[in-house]
């Protein structure tokens, strides 16, 4: 049965994010004024980062239970890390961790345990910065993402296998992405293969489709290739989706529309998560 | 009465990554309390939490409504006050989680337990399974029970604490565990075996039954914690 790898530190998975960095994406997200995707697409990136790290840590430090990358594809397809990062394809999640490009303060409310709010500042670190120029290059992106993801696959037989999530505005303008996508999804380790998610940032007024199991209800061709693209959702994943309270149907993909992916880290277990986490 | 106690942490970890924990009266002395607690390890700093919630039981501390707030601000004046880098500071804020089963032995034959998650006890008389508490089935267990947090100001609902009371022979045996070998115990009990002759024939020998038995996945990988009390 797949998808039951067991991630620890001595065989750790790994996390790929590809970023849409094309002209495109600087126009509106969900026809937000003001709001540009590149900006949206930015901060889910780094709360990504920032929500996989959060989930390795330990009191003692960071436990390298993934590798992660983030390719960005735009003018230029490549590592889109900013700062001390730069320019690295695959980091072990304990330098993401101790090697932000900046780390800002911002303000949030938080419960305060009897039934109220209390505001409180926090920490936000940043590894990724909005870029918007160039065309979409989507297929060298997953060509990279093989090229990089191949290597992976062979030097960890036994781990779970890769998650790779793409997310962007949907249009490719170097031809149809499938051929790139389906040969990207070949790669597996003895435990399955390579899971490729992907979230489409649209400019339509379109409420947030999350895991979908059919093409009805998706707004656009755009959104039907990328989910006719995504990986079925792993029974594994989704019975975790389940106690996180997601109920998911059989065949639902990997797919989200106008929204963020932060729930999939959730979905793949290092270890006992309580239900009253929040 | 004899008691006998043995943990092990999760293979690939080091003893001090163990974040379950156990506390014990010992047998000199009525009443007789025990405590196996059992960290959650996706929070931080748990192995103390999970310490201070079964050291708190057997000293009679959480008997009463002031008792988890007192080990709470115990928890936090522990672990506050050193700088931190971004990702532990956060981590702190959620605070730590853990499953906790408690079990107190009375002279006149009678024992009380308390339980929040799944950590569990059994109680075995005459090569039966006469008491499964705060579980009773194999797929009642799951990655995200329902847990005691160390946040300040948290506060646990009584619908959410299980109570159990019972009635012990001489002879009797009642075990205390945390969640993977509780899961293994009741898987193996409901295909009509007997876990608990498993358990005390390797009782000298007990690190290689669990080897053997995390090698074939028939125990789940995870801190493992028993205690065993023949009343």
């Amino acid at each position: 049965m797949p998808y039951i790898a067991e991630i620890s530190r001595s065989n750790p998975s790994c996390f790929l994010f590809l970023i849409d960095q094309s002209g495109s994406m600087m126009d509106n997200w969900g026809g937000e004024q003001g709001k540009r995707k590149a900006d949206g697409l930015a901060t889910i990136i780094n709360r990504l980062l920032q929500n996989l790290v959060i989930k390795c840590a330990k009191s003692e430090g960071v436990r390298d239970y993934y590798e992660v990358g983030v390719i960005g594809y735009g003018l230029q397809v490549g590592p889109a890390f900013v700062g001390e990062l730069a320019g690295r394809d695959l980091v072990k999640i304990s330098e993401i961790a101790n090697l932000p490009a900046r780390v800002e303060e911002r303000t949030r409310k938080v419960d305060d345990g009897a039934g109220g709010l209390v505001e409180q500042k926090i920490k936000f670190p940043v590894w990724f910065d909005a870029v918007a120029n160039g065309g979409t290059p989507m297929c060298q992106a997953f060509a990279r993402a093989e090229q990089i993801l191949a290597q992976w696959c062979a030097d960890h037989p036994h781990s779970f296998p890769p998650v790779v999530i793409n997310m962007t505005d949907g249009e490719a303008t170097d031809g149809n992405p499938t051929q790139a996508a389906e040969s990207l999804k070949a790669l597996a380790t003895n435990d399955g293969n390579l899971l490729l998610f992907n979230v489409h940032l649209s400019g339509a007024q379109v409420a947030t489709i999350q895991f979908p199991s059919g093409e009805e209800g998706l707004p656009d061709n755009y959104a039907r290739q990328l989910f006719r693209l995504s990986s079925d959702l792993p029974e594994y994943m989704r019975s975790i989706a389940a106690q996180e309270g997601l109920e998911m149907a059989s065949g639902s993909r990997g797919f989200v529309f106008n929204g963020d992916m932060v729930s999939v880290i959730q979905f793949l277990d290092i270890g006992t998560r309580p239900s009253n986490l929040r | 009465m004899q008691l006998y106690s043995f943990w092990l942490p999760k293979q690939g970890m080091a003893p001090h990554e163990y974040e379950d924990a156990l506390a014990h009266t010992g047998t000199g002395a009525w009443p007789v309390r025990c405590a196996v607690a059992d960290g959650a390890s996706e929070t931080s700093f748990a192995d103390r939490w999970a310490q201070l919630l079964a050291e708190a039981y057997v000293a009679g501390e959480l008997d009463g409504p002031d008792g988890l707030p007192v080990l709470q601000e115990a928890w936090w004046q522990a672990v506050q006050g050193r700088p931190l880098p971004w990702y532990a500071e956060e981590k702190l804020s959620h605070g730590a989680y853990a499953a906790l089963v408690g079990l107190t032995v009375h002279p006149d034959r009678t024992w009380q337990a308390l339980a929040l998650g799944d950590c569990c006890l059994f109680q075995v008389r005459e090569e039966r399974l006469v008491h499964a508490f705060p579980i009773d089935r194999a797929d009642g267990f799951s990655s995200r029970p329902f847990l005691l947090s160390s946040r300040r100001g948290w506060r646990v609902a009584q619908a959410d604490l299980a109570l159990a009371r019972g009635e012990w022979q001489p002879g009797d045996r009642i075990y205390l565990m945390s969640d993977a070998l509780a899961a293994w115990f009741l898987i193996t009990a409901e295909q009509g075996r007997r876990p608990w002759d498993a358990l005390d024939a390797a009782e000298n020998d007990l690190i290689h039954l669990i080897d053997r038995l995390r090698a074939g996945r028939a125990l789940r990988n995870d801190d493992l914690t028993l205690l065993r009390l023949e009343v």
